[in-house]
């Protein structure tokens, strides 16, 4: 065997090893996720544990347990874990499609429009679609998400603008809704400001099934878009001339998945209030963990943000037994350690 | 010599008129003649300058801030009709928010500053109180939210002294002293279990989502002084928590009560519309929608019809002492089968409101 042919063996060998390690580590945070899941549907005020939880999923001969598990217990369960994937997902890929390690629907103010969208409600009762009854605020925050993410699209189409331009833009679109936010907070009567707090610290209180299934169609499809881009949008971590001249067209790519990350963060959003970090934190993680291949990054930060909100959601009702502590307290609250013993161990290795 | 005796003429009234006002905060102020132009940095200590003058509520009332128009639009609806003069009182910020203005309240002329007692360090913070100071602006701390089974009556006797309306402060001092110990002695007299009541706070103003529970503040001390154990202060010695809807199905609790008002104007709202314009129907179906949410039909109490709505208002009204009278009532109805909490309530609107009673302000489920 010459040596360039033992390079090359040893190349291979080499990737695949690094394969299988991040397989592995893709498998662990499978595990990871389905073990805060049960946890999350394990836990509650109630003396229901582990094991009848496990035995009502399939057979539930208690009523009162039955009614717990499927009407307050799982809506919570789900919608943390898909809330949680949603804004990593969104957070993931605007990282990767601004080539900016900062960029998640919060740092892009797509988060503070939701926000302002809620507080025209709290504090004005103004709806963009009066007709959306008890879901009037969701329905705001989504419309003003979205619409923040098409001033930020209109903003890429023009002439000129590159990615760089785009974060700075979406940087001043947060202190601008930002501003709008506390300009309203500034007229609001005390039970408004008592709402929109609450509103922006988030709860998963709010969830049921409808929001559940919204959220897992959207997360699906958008899902499905990545995927089927997913070796152009690794070409984009090179730089937009690498990626050009392997074929990609990058402003439109950017465009869409601008689209596709602001439709998740909004929905998520506007059903759970704006939790912050996940968005930005799961990536990193993730990419601590896996590296920019985006067939192991975005699984990665998917399932690194679900298991983050689903075990926020645990320690949400475990800190007061009977109340929930708002969720985009304990969010930060797990997520943070995890972020900086991940940030120390990777550089002393 | 006649200069002098016409200086000391001239003087002596005033010196008579001089008085010395304490406040909360246990600052002495003194004034030297009754203050014309009152600045409440709070529109809902109207409620209690109501109650001390009922038949001229704006009377040495200069200025006030936007809040009771917001919080409670059925009382301000009130007021404006009898009184439209009430709109044109030019609108001052709120302090809560760091809002309040001293050179407006310079250029209104205001020769007293009401503040609640609660904001008094971010005032000091703010510098308000060193430039009203300054400017030679007396203010006066009050409280009639954070603890008004303590601070009500000394609030009422400040604002009466300033308001030179010290006989009506006595008269409302002695009617809800009177009306509270209703309730204080027989409880004290007579054994009682406590029932264990879940107090929700602002039920259904966001819609079907469930719920947030009052802690040991207000309407949670109410409940204490009406002979119940209200489960949020075993939780939170704040105002109020989120509550885990699982609980709902958990704890046994015997009786439910859950603050409400109108909110109409908010269109996600589900709340029964309490207040002076409510009408029972209504009231009937706001009560039926928040027990028709997730859990609750389970719910023993709500089985047993032990679920009622209050006025969310009370929390900071001077006629509280009804809604400990009313919850007595739910929670021990033998104890106080003689009460009549409606009837004291329309004899508090006689003596202390410038407009008769109407609407609905508690109910159960039917």
């Amino acid at each position: 065997m010459s040596s360039a042919q033992l390079v090359i063996t040893q190349q291979h060998f080499f990737y695949r090893r690094q394969r299988l390690i991040k397989s592995l580590i893709l498998l662990a945070l499978s595990v990871l996720l389905v073990v805060s899941f049960i946890w999350d549907l394990s836990s509650g005020p109630s003396s229901y544990g582990l094991l009848e939880v496990g035995a009502c999923l399939v057979d539930c001969p208690d009523p009162k347990l039955e009614l717990i598990l499927w009407q307050i217990r799982m809506p919570i369960a789900l919608i943390a874990v898909l809330v949680g994937a949603m804004l990593a997902c969104a957070g993931a890929q605007m990282q990767t499609i601004l080539n900016n390690p900062l960029a998640d629907p919060f740092t892009l103010g797509i988060s503070a429009a939701a926000a302002f969208g809620a507080a025209l409600t709290f504090v004005l009762d103004w709806a963009v679609l009066p007709v959306a009854g008890v879901y009037i605020v969701s329905v705001n925050a989504f419309l003003f998400a979205m619409l923040s993410a098409l001033v930020l699209f209109a903003f890429s189409k023009m002439r000129g603008v590159g990615y760089q331009t785009l974060v700075l833009a979406g940087i001043a679109l947060m202190f601008s809704f930002n501003a709008l936010l506390a300009f309203l907070q500034y007229i609001a009567s005390e039970d408004a400001l008592q709402q929109l707090v609450f509103w922006t610290l988030g709860s998963l209180a709010r969830a049921s099934f409808e929001k559940v299934m919204i959220c897992f169609v959207v997360l699906l499809s958008m899902l499905t878009f990545f995927f089927c881009y997913r070796d152009q949008l690794t070409a984009l971590r090179f730089g937009d001339e690498q990626a050009r001249s392997m074929g990609v067209n990058v402003n439109k790519l950017r465009l869409f998945s601008l689209l596709a990350c602001a439709l998740l963060a909004s929905v998520a959003v506007a059903f759970v209030g704006t939790i912050g970090f996940v968005g930005l934190v799961a990536p990193h993680i993730a990419r601590l963990l896996l590296g920019e291949d985006q067939r192991f990054f975005l699984p990665g930060s998917i399932l690194v943000g679900a298991s983050l909100l689903s075990l926020a959601s645990v320690l949400s009702k475990l800190v007061v037994s009977g109340a929930l502590l708002p969720i985009g307290i304990t969010t930060s609250l797990i997520g943070i350690p995890c972020f900086f013993i991940l940030i120390f161990t990777i550089r002393q290795k | 010599m006649k200069q002098l005796i016409l200086l000391i003429l001239l003087v002596l009234p005033s010196v008579g008129k001089a008085f010395v006002v304490s406040d909360l905060s246990g600052r002495q102020v003194t004034f030297e003649q009754p203050p014309k132009n009152i600045i409440l940095s709070e529109g809902r200590m109207m409620y209690l300058v109501m109650a001390l003058q009922p038949q001229s509520p704006g009377l040495h009332i200069r200025a006030m801030a936007d809040d009771l128009a917001k919080a409670d639009k059925d009382t301000w609806q009130k007021l404006t009709e009898l009184y439209p003069s009430f709109v044109n009182k030019p609108t001052v910020g709120s302090p809560g928010m760091g809002q309040f203005d001293v050179e407006q309240a310079f250029s209104l002329n205001a020769d007293l500053v009401i503040f609640s007692l609660n904001y008094r360090d971010s005032l000091q913070q703010s510098e308000t109180l060193n430039r009203l100071d300054a400017l030679s602006i007396p203010y006066l701390f009050i409280d009639y939210r954070h603890d008004l089974s303590n601070h009500l009556l000394p609030s009422m006797n400040i604002l009466g002294q300033v308001l030179d309306r010290q006989a009506q402060a006595l008269k409302f001092s002695n009617f809800v002293q009177k009306q509270l110990n209703i309730v204080e002695k027989r409880l004290a007299e007579n054994k009682h279990k406590q029932p264990l009541a879940l107090l929700e706070r602002a039920a259904g103003i966001n819609g079907p989502v469930c719920c947030r529970i009052f802690g040991q503040a207000n309407f949670g001390t109410f409940a204490k002084m009406a002979g119940a154990e209200n489960w949020g202060s075993r939780k939170t010695s704040g105002v109020s928590v989120d509550l885990n809807p699982e609980t709902l199905l958990v704890e046994d609790f015997d009786v439910i009560i859950a603050t409400a008002g109108n909110w109409s104007h908010k269109k996600q709202s589900i709340s029964p519309p309490l207040g002076y314009s409510a009408q029972q129907s209504q009231v009937d179906l706001g009560i039926q929608a928040l027990v028709q949410r997730t859990g609750w039909p389970q719910m023993p109490a709500v089985k047993n019809k032990q679920v009622y709505v209050m006025w969310h208002q009370f929390y900071n009204h001077p006629g509280y002492f009804v809604a400990i009278q009313v919850m007595a009532k739910w929670m021990h109805p033998s104890l106080f089968a003689d009460l009549n909490p409606l009837q004291v309530w329309q004899e508090y609107h006689q003596l202390f409101m410038p407009f008769q009673s109407s609407g609905i302000f508690w109910s159960k489920l039917p």
